[in-house]
């Protein structure tokens, strides 16, 4: 089993004639994945190596059921995209686009609350369900070989990381169930919190390797709760293991190093404070990245 | 990217929120003649200005210009200031506190609404959070009347007072979405002493992704503190060539260490396991997508370009369409040319790595440089250890070098008497 996709899930790219989505569109079908249908504004009746590309959404719709959509369009126009995908009934978007307006984006988060659309990004690298489906350009060309199939779901909020992480993981003998890149943008689709309950159900999933990041509040919102579930009396049943990064620019306040999320803002989103509630909420926190492979071994054989 | 309070106060004209009436002073000579009391405030980006002296009563022009020509041009609170507001003397009778911010766990943005504004709104938080309200705004339905319901319940104001409140209420709102604000904020929103509600202050913070419709095309700036040259160099490198990204962030840091990394989250591994194995970056830069050789050459340049380094580290995750032997070809390059002593640690693979390999080795071997090349089989954090241990034995080997050859210089100098 695997969480959010499989190889029974059908895909539809939105922006599969440029060259990121039809590059993603050839290691997806590569990776086992059902790539039914693409979609770009006035370029409908192509084929991008061999599946049908519409002008709408609701064309393709039509045709076929669509399960996820994945956002490969141009920024500017990626809010009009996912609205779209959401108007047409599809009920898990991956946003693989970057430098997404924050306005934009909090437009599309407040419509899918509302219809119950499960959005993973922006500025995600995909999904990738090891050995069964993927979406987005996650374990494309030669970052394949750090991926294996086995019991271990990884969260990353870095898509570099989300492949060093299974790599680490696959070199002490660890697959993984499914590798879930959500982003690091200011607002976030689906993160830690949203995603564990479903690496809960999935039988296949022995343990959680999260990769966190400084800044923003999806480390904390999970502390709250893995600790609302210990009030409840249903403690979260299997282990999970963290990695925060930025704990050398958290000494250099003010400073982005590159991911538009790392920014310090008071107190809140610092490691030091999700090292502590991630912990007292029973998450085992490594200090350098590779040892979340030893510390995740540790804790599913025991 | 932050504004500053004449820049932000700019934004609240343009949706008529009534501001302090202010005259921006770039130069001395923009002063003009009075003679009642005003406040001279230094426009900075860091916010506290006020409890560090930034904001000065001035009774006539003589007493603003003596001020301002001690300000412009100085260092205040580690800022450079070219910008000094002299404003309207506004008499108040009550501050009140007016923001909006996005709210990540909710991914909402979060109206923030207080009758007890001012400097200390944060320590309030704390000590009486029952006096700050909160009131998450649906996006895609916008602010609406029950907002503003919620906000102003058993508000203490009158109800003539309420209602400019209101209005400036739903004009920040309007603020925030129409200029595509990350956050803004007005302290304090002053209830003057003739019953006129005025913004005294502004705070706002852009969102640069939203740069392509900004309507006001505000100047860049970074950092608060003055670019150096070897980062202003690293940022022009991407102006001339679209092809890949390298140089778009560079930081200037105070270790020995010259750092090569790609991509953001990586990068920030790389540099804690380094700090944490004890070693000291000299900077921070990194290089992504697919940028051509001549690109990646211009940034090792700079990154080079510094006395005393004990090792330059090039790492990154495993790339998926990077091609790594024409990216490592611009690093070598440099390489071969300065012919540098200190080691030089790559943890690189992707696309034609093997390529990679065969041409580092080479240089190795015709150029005598101390390169150790290693591919996915090692981690990214254990690269860096292997780059702090070879930093520290080459620091050793010159340490010991430096003192023979003092020794020697020593008994050649008595040889000679």
């Amino acid at each position: 089993m695997a969480i959010l996709i499989n190889e029974k899930t059908r895909f539809l790219i939105q922006g599969i004639t440029g060259k990121q989505g039809e590059q993603a569109c050839q290691e997806m079908i590569l990776a086992g994945s059902k790539v039914v249908a693409g979609v770009t504004p006035g370029k409908g009746g192509q084929e991008v190596l061999g599946v049908p590309v519409y002008n709408t959404i609701k064309e393709a719709q039509e045709k076929h059921s669509i399960d996820c959509s994945v956002i490969f369009v141009p920024p500017r126009v990626a809010k009009s995209a996912i609205v779209e995908a959401m108007e047409a009934g599809i009920k898990l978007i991956n946003v693989v686009t970057e430098n997404i307006p924050v306005h934009d984006m909090a437009y599309c988060f407040s419509l899918a609350k509302e219809k119950k659309v499960t959005i993973i990004g922006a500025t995600s690298a995909g999904v990738f369900s090891v050995g069964k489906a993927k979406c987005g350009p996650i374990g494309s060309g030669k970052a394949k070989i750090a991926f294996t199939p086995g019991p271990i779901g990884v969260i990353s909020r870095s898509g570099g990381m989300s492949c060093e992480t299974s790599l680490v993981l696959s070199q002490a003998g660890l697959g993984q169930s499914t590798v879930v890149s959500i982003g690091s943008d200011v607002l976030m689709g689906a993160a830690f919190a949203e995603l564990v309950p479903l690496f809960e159900k999935d039988k296949d999933t022995k343990g959680i390797v999260l990769f966190g990041e400084i800044g923003g509040t999806s480390e904390e919102d999970l502390a709250a709760y893995l600790i609302k579930r210990k009030e409840q009396g249903k403690p979260f049943p299997k282990p999970i293991v963290a990695f925060i990064s930025g704990k050398f620019a958290s000494n250099m306040p003010g400073v982005s190093l590159g991911h538009a999320g790392a920014i310090i803002e008071g107190n809140k989103g610092t490691r030091e404070n999700k090292v502590k509630v991630l912990q007292e909420a029973g998450v085992v926190v490594a200090e350098i990245h590779h040892d979340v492979a030893r510390l995740i071994k540790e804790r599913i054989i025991s | 990217m932050k504004l500053k309070e004449f820049e932000a106060k700019e934004l609240f004209r343009k949706v008529e929120i009534p501001v302090s009436n202010g005259l921006l002073v770039k130069s001395i000579d923009d002063i003009p003649p009075f003679h009642d009391a005003r406040l001279l405030k230094v426009q900075t980006l860091a916010g506290g200005r006020g409890k560090a002296g930034g904001v000065c009563l001035v009774r006539g022009a003589d007493e603003a210009r003596k001020l301002a020509s001690r300000f412009l041009h100085s260092v205040f609170m580690s800022e450079q200031i070219t910008e000094l507001l002299l404003d309207e003397k506004v008499e108040i009778n009550k501050e009140l506190y007016l923001g909006i911010l996005f709210d990540t766990s909710k991914r909402l943005p979060v109206f923030i609404y207080s009758e007890v504004g001012g400097a200390d709104i944060e320590e309030l938080k704390r000590s009486d959070s029952t006096k700050i309200k909160l009131r998450e705004i649906i996006y895609h339905r916008g602010l609406v009347e029950d907002d503003l319901f919620f906000l102003l319940k058993n508000s203490s104001l009158s109800s003539k007072i309420q209602s400019q409140v209101k209005d400036a209420m739903t004009k920040l709102y309007t603020c925030f979405t129409r200029f595509d604000c990350k956050m803004l904020e007005i302290n304090p929103l002053v209830v003057t002493t003739n019953n006129k509600v005025v913004a005294v202050d502004a705070v706002a913070v852009l969102d640069d992704d939203a740069r392509f419709r900004w309507e006001v095309p505000f100047v860049e700036r970074t950092n608060n503190r003055p670019v150096t040259p070897r980062e202003a160099a690293a940022h022009l490198i991407d102006k001339d060539d679209y092809r890949g990204v390298a140089g778009k962030t560079f930081v200037d840091l105070d270790g020995d260490i010259a750092i090569l990394t790609s991509g953001g989250g990586a990068s920030m591994t790389l540099l804690d396991a380094l700090v944490d194995y004890g070693g000291k970056p000299a900077n921070f830069t990194e290089y992504s997508g697919n940028p051509p050789q001549e690109k990646v050459e211009k940034l090792t340049r700079i990154v080079l370009d510094r006395p005393h380094l004990s090792g330059l580290l090039v790492a990154g995750v495993i790339a998926n369409f990077t091609n790594i032997a024409e990216t490592l070809r611009g690093v070598l390059n440099v390489l071969v040319e300065q012919k540098p002593k200190y080691p030089i640690v790559v943890r690189r693979a992707g696309p034609h790595d093997d390529e990679a390999r065969v041409m580092l080795m080479e240089a190795k071997e015709q150029y005598g440089l101390d390169v150790h090349y290693y591919d996915e089989k090692i981690s990214l954090t254990q690269a860096a250890k292997i780059m702090v241990d070879l930093s520290r034995q080459y620091k050793e080997r010159q340490h010991h070098q430096d003192k023979e050859a003092s020794k020697k210089e020593k008994t050649k100098t008595r040889g000679k008497q």
